[in-house]
């Protein structure tokens, strides 16, 4: 599948899990890939420091989409510390240096955006609303 | 056909629209000037820079000749298009009502809302003009400056720019045209246009990139200030007396770009060479080839006019179900260079009630097989992306 997406991506893209709107007491943010026009509304439910729950919605690439449907996944259960953790861990994979594998679970299955450089921007997308949401 | 990168790179490029391939002779002749004749122009008076200062004037002739000018001192050399249409819109009277094409790149279209205070003409569906439209525009508003591509680079539309300065002179405005994707496809005549300013790169026409140009009226750029101030734009300078140089020298301030100016020099030869008729031929066919076998998918939607001839050298499309990105993707994979995105003319996509585009596009050194391979990647984009 190197030359394409694998197949959670393009699943993940047809059948998002978290693309629901969520209410408005979530922690809400958007991103937007200028260029190319994908866009995310990102909403999280913080509890004394926990991701407890999440949602999406938007428009964009397979890779902006199905990686932002994953992020929630990744991100429930998790601190705010933790998933600023990941957020590193996932850049560290994403541009090809040393990642801790098994922390990022199924996230891992954007590795192959490594090797698509005109793609980083597409994976990083919920990562980077997270952390607008989370960082500050 | 000498394109070395195309003969060394296992690529099928069809991203001519954003900038063409370079042929060998431009190569040489660029590489020739920096080892034989390199030195800076205009201003040593040993034999080295008087020959700088020879090639470089004589690129200015050949682009002259190329579109027609009526004299040289009319062609202001520039890094592109952007910059041209840049200089024109701080330059020319800023507080002019502009009126704008709707479908305008970026370049052409933000110079002057930025400038100026600006409308904007919109188009039909199929990305084309009504020039009844247009006068009504005209007649209603005291606009005194049109800014109008010559072809449009996400539709591919041509738009009737003779019929549109007749309109424009007739109500006492000047017409910019953005130039840029026609020069490389077909003979631009700007004394028959009777254009008052035109705008094009050199890299989208086998030249290489950092230089581009502006044609203005030399009556125009006589009683326009400069764009930007340093070496080479005056003649004289008293800490309270400034004596500018002549057009166009007035207008390129510092040390000029002599090698890209032989390269573009270099790339009209060889444009000329083939011959547009030759050129009109080969990518004609194309099109049509693409245009038809497309609009006979299913799933495929085709941005703009509803034959194959309104769509010159250019062809912006969707595909149902798939993002642009994830669609380029699969043809890089396959080594087939198409663009995706908003081709810098976000406007247009928004007016036209479309998100990003998939666009392909072709040049000269484009053959029968390159679009054969690009038709059977299409067909499998939805697919690829498990879609059907």
């Amino acid at each position: 599948m190197s030359a394409y997406y694998n197949d959670l991506v393009i699943k993940r893209n047809l059948d998002p899990v978290h693309k629901i709107e969520k209410p408005t007491t979530y922690l809400t943010q958007e991103g937007v890939n200028a260029a190319c026009g994908d866009h995310i509304t990102l909403s999280l439910c913080v509890h004394d420091d926990v991701i407890v729950d999440g949602g999406f919605v938007g428009d964009g690439c397979a890779i902006s989409q199905s990686s932002t449907d994953i992020i929630i996944d990744v991100l429930i259960g998790k601190t705010k510390k933790e998933a600023l953790k990941l957020y590193d861990e996932f850049s560290n994979m994403i541009n090809g240096r040393d990642y801790n594998k098994n922390a990022l679970g199924e996230a891992t299955a954007f590795e192959f955006v490594q090797k698509m450089r005109g793609r980083t921007k597409c994976a990083m997308l919920g990562w980077n609303t997270m952390k607008k949401i989370l960082g500050s | 056909m000498s394109f070395p990168l195309l003969n060394h790179e296992n690529i099928i490029y069809l991203d001519n629209a954003a900038t063409t391939q370079k042929p060998w002779p431009v190569l040489e002749a660029m590489n020739k000037y920096y080892t034989m004749s390199n030195a800076n122009p205009m201003r040593g008076l040993y034999d080295l820079s008087i020959r700088a200062t020879d090639e470089y004037e004589s690129a200015r002739e050949t682009v002259a000749n190329f579109i027609n000018a009526s004299d040289a001192s009319e062609i202001i050399f520039t890094r592109n298009a952007t910059e041209s249409l840049n200089l024109v819109a701080y330059a020319y009277d800023k507080s002019s009502f502009v009126l704008c094409g709707i479908g305008e790149h970026h370049s052409n279209l933000l110079p002057w809302s930025i400038n100026s205070r600006c409308l904007y003409l919109s188009c039909e569906k199929d990305g084309s003009y009504d020039l009844n439209k247009l006068e009504d525009i005209f007649k209603h508003n005291t606009i005194k400056i049109f800014a109008i591509n010559g072809v449009s680079n996400v539709t591919g539309q041509r738009n009737d720019i003779k019929s549109m300065t007749k309109l424009a002179h007739q109500y006492g405005a000047i017409i910019v045209v953005d130039g840029t994707q026609m020069v490389a496809h077909e003979s631009v005549d700007v004394q028959d246009l009777d254009v008052d300013f035109f705008a094009f790169s050199g890299h989208k026409m086998y030249g290489p990139m950092g230089i581009g140009v502006l044609y203005g009226k030399k009556a125009l750029l006589n009683n326009m200030p400069p764009f930007l101030w340093g070496g080479e734009m005056v003649e004289g300078v008293k800490l309270n007396d400034i004596k500018l140089a002549q057009v166009p020298h007035k207008f390129e301030a510092g040390t000029v770009n002599v090698g890209g100016a032989v390269g573009l020099k270099t790339a009209i030869d060889f444009i000329n060479n083939v011959g547009f008729n030759t050129i009109k031929d080969i990518e004609t066919k194309l099109i049509d080839y693409a245009f038809y076998e497309m609009k006979n998918m299913p799933h495929i939607n085709i941005i703009g006019g509803n034959t194959a001839r309104e769509h010159h050298g250019i062809i912006s499309f969707t595909i149902d179900d798939v993002h642009p990105h994830d669609a380029a993707e699969i043809f890089a994979s396959e080594n087939i260079a198409i663009r995706a995105g908003y081709h810098c003319a976000q406007p247009l996509h928004e007016w036209l009630e479309v998100g990003p585009t998939l666009r392909m596009s072709v040049a000269m050194y484009n053959t029968e097989e390159d679009i054969r391979r690009f038709l059977e990647v299409l067909k499998k984009v939805r697919g690829v992306m498990a879609i059907e």
